[in-house]
């Protein structure tokens, strides 16, 4: 005779879960994210185009990141890459990965052809937005009773 | 790599071009979930212990 199966154990965190459910409805929300510029569905976030993103800022240290986040022509700036990064192809950006400058250059083409000079809020909004839903879902592990916490995602 | 065991169909392409990294994370998190690890928002906001935390912190500061 063959005995059944341990049922799986569903482990669930009962005392964070009512509270929780705006963070989560965030996380649903980001998860299916589609976002669009000038009605042009742009490609995800992925993996690839966020380490391009910080490549590309990295071109323009040393500025420190309280510099960057009030200054609004770094903002723009900013937006603008991953706008372009995000409406380019794997196929277009591939030839051009190992070429930072190049990828710089093929991004601020891209903003001045796209982004005119009123949409700039709206560009970044939609680029903050991106950035945003990129984090929204990202969770670690909770840290244990020990104190020592262990490396999250 | 973590995306990769989380999801084994998953091609090396699509983890670094197809898949947006909310999806990614959301991924691992939930097959973390499966595992039996208990997982955690990481920001205070997101989560009511940290909320609560964030409301001690206001009143010590006044």
């Amino acid at each position: 005779m063959q005995d059944d199966p341990l049922p799986p154990t569903l482990v669930v965190d009962d005392s964070a879960a009512p509270a929780s459910t705006a963070t989560e409805g965030k996380a649903n929300e980001a998860y299916d994210a589609v976002f669009s510029w000038h009605g042009n569905q742009l490609e995800p976030y992925s993996l690839m185009r966020d380490r391009i993103f910080e490549r590309l800022q990295a071109l323009d240290s040393p500025v420190p990141d309280t510099v960057r986040q009030d200054c609004p022509q770094f903002v723009l700036y900013d937006a603008e890459k991953v706008l372009a990064l995000c409406s380019l192809t794997e196929q277009q950006l591939l030839p051009i990965m190992g070429k930072p400058l190049e990828l710089l250059k093929l991004t601020q083409q891209w903003g001045q052809q796209h982004i005119a000079s009123a949409e700039g809020m709206a560009a970044i909004r939609l680029a903050n937005a991106i950035i945003k839903a990129s984090e929204a879902t990202r969770a670690i592990e909770r840290p244990s009773r020990s104190g020592s916490a262990t490396p999250g995602n | 790599m973590l995306l990769s065991a989380a999801v084994p169909s998953l091609t090396k392409a699509d983890i670094e071009w197809r898949i947006s990294l909310a999806q990614g994370y959301a991924l691992i998190h939930a097959r973390r979930i499966y595992d039996g690890q208990p997982m955690v928002w990481p920001r205070l906001e997101q989560s009511p212990l940290g909320r609560w935390w964030q409301q001690i912190r206001e009143k010590l500061r006044h």
